[in-house]
């Protein structure tokens, strides 16, 4: 089919010039619209493929039923010369045999207009199908030639762009300034607790330590003085048991030796 | 191949800058998109359908490209995986070190946004990568 083989001569050439001369060759302005074109081409080109593809079925279909009537009847007049035989009546089954023939010779001049059509038929159909194969490969092929003349552009364009660019307008001298920026804020905030520790009162600071050591001095004495008492408890000696000269101080004193 | 509605720059400004970006209009459609804690800055090109974005990681004098570290910028294990890099010449002598990434737009849904703001966040992350990698080019 020239229309197809031209549709793909020139995708072909579209796809060569792309390989051979880098984005130049997709530069063209109506790239896009040429290539969706060619797609469109072929869709119409397929929808008459389809037309005539279905007036060939049709027409198969037509010639092969009429084929198959003349086939029913020539059976028909078989089976009836048949009956008239067995009815004995010769000359009706003459007439039938007749009438087969003529049926046998409409098959025989149809059959080869029906094979021919048959063979139409499936040669359009064949190419029905093998046309969709390539408008689905042509699709594709439309599309990823268009992305990739779109992205050749965007990079064309930040190239244009990166003529101008200055030595710092890039990436890691903004992480440095920015390190360095989160750098001077951790050593304010460290000069800031260095501030805030040096503007206090030391004396009352001091005071208040002197203090807070005096009660764990008292503490410490009252603990130790209780523990003294509870280790020597005052003795108590009834009245009774008291004799003359006694005193409670000199027993106090004498209990308090032997324990010692 | 159906009729697409081309996406427009002004929908890419508007989803950027709406999750926190400082975005301006640059040029033709083009972005530049910066991410305000650090300063860097990032440009996307819109042509058609596809969105194409360059950082530009330094700016370096044309020797300072030697084979040794084209390798690590090549190097399968180099850290980067969801941009590349190219080399743009700056003018004057200079290269300019650039990652690169792009995504191909269809009616700017969900799956589109996603593309856009996944393709941002990638180059910020890797320019991290890159840091690292070209250390000995940093002034």
């Amino acid at each position: 089919m020239p229309f197809l083989s031209d549709i793909f001569s020139r995708m072909g050439r579209v796809a060569r010039g792309t390989a051979n001369q880098g984005v130049d060759a997709l530069e063209d302005a109506h790239f896009e619209s040429t290539v969706r074109q060619t797609v469109e081409d072929m869709k119409t080109e397929l929808n008459k493929v389809i037309n005539a593809s279905a007036m060939a079925m049709s027409n198969y279909n037509r010639l092969d039923a009429e084929y198959q009537k003349y086939q029913r009847q020539s059976q028909e007049w078989k089976d009836r010369a048949g009956v008239a035989l067995d009815a004995g009546k010769e000359d009706l089954a003459r007439q039938a045999l007749a009438r087969k023939q003529e049926c046998d010779q409409q098959c025989t001049s149809m059959q080869q207009a029906v094979e021919s059509a048959r063979a139409t038929s499936e040669k359009l159909k064949g190419q029905v199908a093998e046309l969709k194969r390539k408008i689905d490969e042509g699709e594709r092929t439309a599309t990823t030639l268009v992305a990739r003349k779109n992205a050749a552009q965007a990079q064309r364009k930040v190239a244009e762009a990166m003529s101008g660019v200055g030595s710092a307008d890039n990436a890691f001298s903004a992480l440095k300034r920015y390190e360095e920026t989160v750098s001077k804020e951790e050593a304010t905030a460290q000069a800031y607790d260095q501030i805030a520790s040096t503007g206090k009162d030391e004396t009352l600071e001091a005071q208040f330590a002197a203090l807070g050591s005096h009660s764990v001095d008292s503490e410490l004495a009252a603990l130790k003085a209780e523990r003294l008492q509870k280790a020597n408890p005052a003795p108590t000696f009834p009245p009774k048991s008291l004799g003359p000269g006694d005193s409670i101080a000199s027993k106090e004193a004498s209990g308090g030796k032997a324990g010692a | 191949m159906t009729a697409t509605h081309t996406p427009t720059l002004g929908q890419i400004h508007a989803l950027l800058a709406e999750r926190g970006y400082e975005v301006s209009e640059s040029g033709p459609e083009t972005l530049r998109i910066t991410e305000v804690h650090s300063g860097i800055s990032l440009q996307a090109v819109l042509q058609g359908e596809i969105l194409f974005f360059s950082l530009t990681c330094t700016v370096v004098a044309e020797e300072a490209i030697t084979p040794a570290l084209m390798g690590q910028m090549l190097a399968a294990d180099n850290g980067i995986h969801t941009s590349h890099f190219q080399l743009y010449d700056a003018g004057q002598g200079k290269v300019a070190i650039t990652l690169a990434n792009f995504c191909k737009l269809q009616e700017m849904g969900p799956d589109d946004e996603d593309d856009i703001l996944s393709c941002v966040h990638f180059l910020l992350v890797d320019v991290i990568t890159a840091r690292h990698l070209l250390g000995s080019l940093e002034s």
